[in-house]
């Protein structure tokens, strides 16, 4: 056999299969160079009614196509989505939403919303596994069946919440999804649920990575990836992983980047077995599980500035066991800055009792983020804080 | 012999999980005297308390909250409610607390009911006997609308 006319190709194929995913060579460590840092800058206030309270699980700030901003939410005790004007900080429009007939979306307890432009409204309902499409007038014009619950097959079920936004990107929304229930392999698994908001088609895609099928995790917000779309890449990130990982829309190609967090040293799973989760369960089970996954911080979120070309990756930094055990289980945050090379630019620590960790947004005044203890002495009013980086 | 030393065992291993058991619901029975006691030591005067969490599960709550705001509880008994993990006061007020008396209801603003061994989803109907807890139950008023102590 003559091994000569083998070798080239055997070691290319090596090289290739050493190198599918390109890791950026971004020196990150956990301390960060602290060039530039988010800064408060003061506060804003929006009017709130007797029907409106201050926490929402679906807030939103978005930049519009004739480049005004709103703040939005909905407000689940009266099923409508409230619109401000960032500009002066009034209410734009409140779209009341039936719970039941034609135009019927259900309780939108669980809701979640976004403005693509004033007559395009999107609103999620998650236990209906269905999106609907309102325009300005909040008539409905379109609606998608994205989850059918028949299906025994359904490894991912959408459902965006809090800081897991479902997002456009092209002619596509990006649901971020929650396990139908926990699998004994992670490798083949998609993690976001995509929709085709022009054909209605449904696909899947951006798989777990590696370190899900290693352990079991918890809770199945550990499982959540959110995403962040900057024009050219999607960013996902992975509570339990310190990459994030991104795609270029035009090449498709694939590469990760380490961002880690000073207030995370390391990832300790629930179970080291991943079959811990398929396992028969008990009555103790869940309360265990929800001592660990609210005792253990991970990586909550992440969120493009297209006004500074930073991204912004959110870490709850979570209370101890016994805080846990002794009721706390709200997590102070923390914000890790970006740039598009991913080199970390500062991470700065918010406390839990000024800060809701799922009310922030991005706008060209900087970084919003909901203030709740300002809020306990004024309930008329809901505050953002702004915070700049300088 | 052996069959009799066999049988011994058992019984031992029985009672010794009954006694197990027993200790778990009156360490929580400890425990939830003493976090009523941090919300007003008063409470324990009541003949019932209902825990309404404000959290959980929805309709089990709801469910709750209109019995206690309904004219069908029992005149018989001394009852007090306790809404805890309330998140929002100003809706709380709008929406219940309006129609309450507010002699008949406090509010756990410290949230002492959170901790891990005594929180739940679902309401609890707390039973109450000379100034001490005696039991704690989950509460469903279409099954319990007496409020009658299950332990009896």
């Amino acid at each position: 056999m003559n091994l000569r006319k083998h070798i080239l190709p055997l070691f290319s194929l090596i090289l290739l299969s050493c190198s599918t995913i390109s890791e950026k060579n971004n020196n990150n460590e956990a301390n960060s160079q602290n060039s530039k840092a988010l800064t408060s800058t003061g506060n804003i206030e929006f009017p709130l009614d007797s029907l409106t309270g201050f926490k929402s699980l679906s807030f939103s700030i978005d930049h519009l196509n004739d480049s005004s901003e709103t703040v939005s939410f909905i407000n689940r005790q009266t099923n409508s989505l409230y619109v401000y004007s960032l500009a002066n900080k009034q209410v734009e429009k409140i779209h009341k939403f039936d719970m039941q007939g034609p135009k019927g979306v259900g309780a939108l307890a669980a809701g979640s919303h976004l403005i693509h432009n004033r007559d395009s409204i999107f609103i999620y309902n998650p236990n209906l596994g269905t999106l609907f499409l309102f325009n300005g007038d909040t008539q409905l014009t379109n609606k998608f069946k994205i989850v059918d619950f028949n299906n025994s097959n359904l490894q991912i079920i959408p459902e965006p919440i809090g800081l897991a936004k479902f997002q456009i990107v092209g002619k596509e929304i990006f649901f971020p999804s929650t396990l139908a229930q926990p699998l004994n392999d992670y490798s083949n698994t998609p993690s976001q649920t995509i929709v085709n908001i022009v054909t209605g088609a449904i696909r899947y895609d951006f798989v777990f990575p590696k370190i899900y099928s290693e352990a079991y995790w918890g809770g199945s917000f550990k499982y959540f990836s959110t995403l962040a779309f900057d024009g050219q890449n999607i960013l996902i990130n992975f509570p339990i992983d310190e990459n994030i990982h991104i795609r270029n829309i035009e090449n498709q190609t694939n590469s990760k980047a380490k961002i880690p967090s000073n207030q995370i040293s390391a990832f300790e799973p629930m179970d080291e077995d991943i079959k811990f989760g398929t396992k028969p369960r008990d009555d103790s089970f869940y309360q265990k599980q929800d001592l660990y996954s609210f005792s253990n911080s991970d990586f909550a979120g992440l969120l493009y500035d297209q006004f500074r070309n930073v991204y912004y990756r959110i870490v709850y930094a979570r209370p101890t066991l016994e805080e846990v055990k002794g009721g706390d289980w709200i997590p102070d945050i923390s914000i890790i800055t970006f740039n598009q090379q991913f080199q970390i630019l500062s991470e700065i620590l918010l406390e839990k009792e000024k800060y809701d960790p799922s009310m922030i947004g991005v706008s060209k005044d900087g970084l919003l983020i909901a203030r709740k203890d300002l809020y306990s002495n004024d309930e008329n009013n809901l505050t953002l804080e702004i915070f700049k980086l300088q | 012999m052996r069959y009799s030393n066999y049988n011994s065992s058992y019984i031992i291993i029985l009672i010794l999980l009954l006694v197990l058991s027993c200790n778990k619901t009156e360490d929580k029975l400890i425990l939830l005297n003493k976090q009523i006691r941090k919300i007003n030591p008063s409470l324990l005067t009541f003949d019932r308390i209902i825990i309404i969490p404000g959290e959980g599960c929805g309709g089990c709550i709801s469910s709750a909250t209109s019995y206690i705001i309904s004219e069908e509880i029992p005149q018989d008994l001394r009852i007090h409610t306790v809404f805890t993990n309330v998140g929002d006061y100003k809706l709380f007020r709008n929406q219940i607390g309006y129609q309450l008396n507010p002699e008949d209801y406090s509010l756990d603003s410290s949230n002492y009911l959170r901790l891990d061994k005594i929180s739940s989803i679902y309401p609890q109907l707390i039973i109450i006997e000379k100034g001490k807890i005696i039991g704690a139950i989950d509460f469903d008023p279409i099954a319990n609308p007496t409020l009658k102590n299950p332990l009896n």
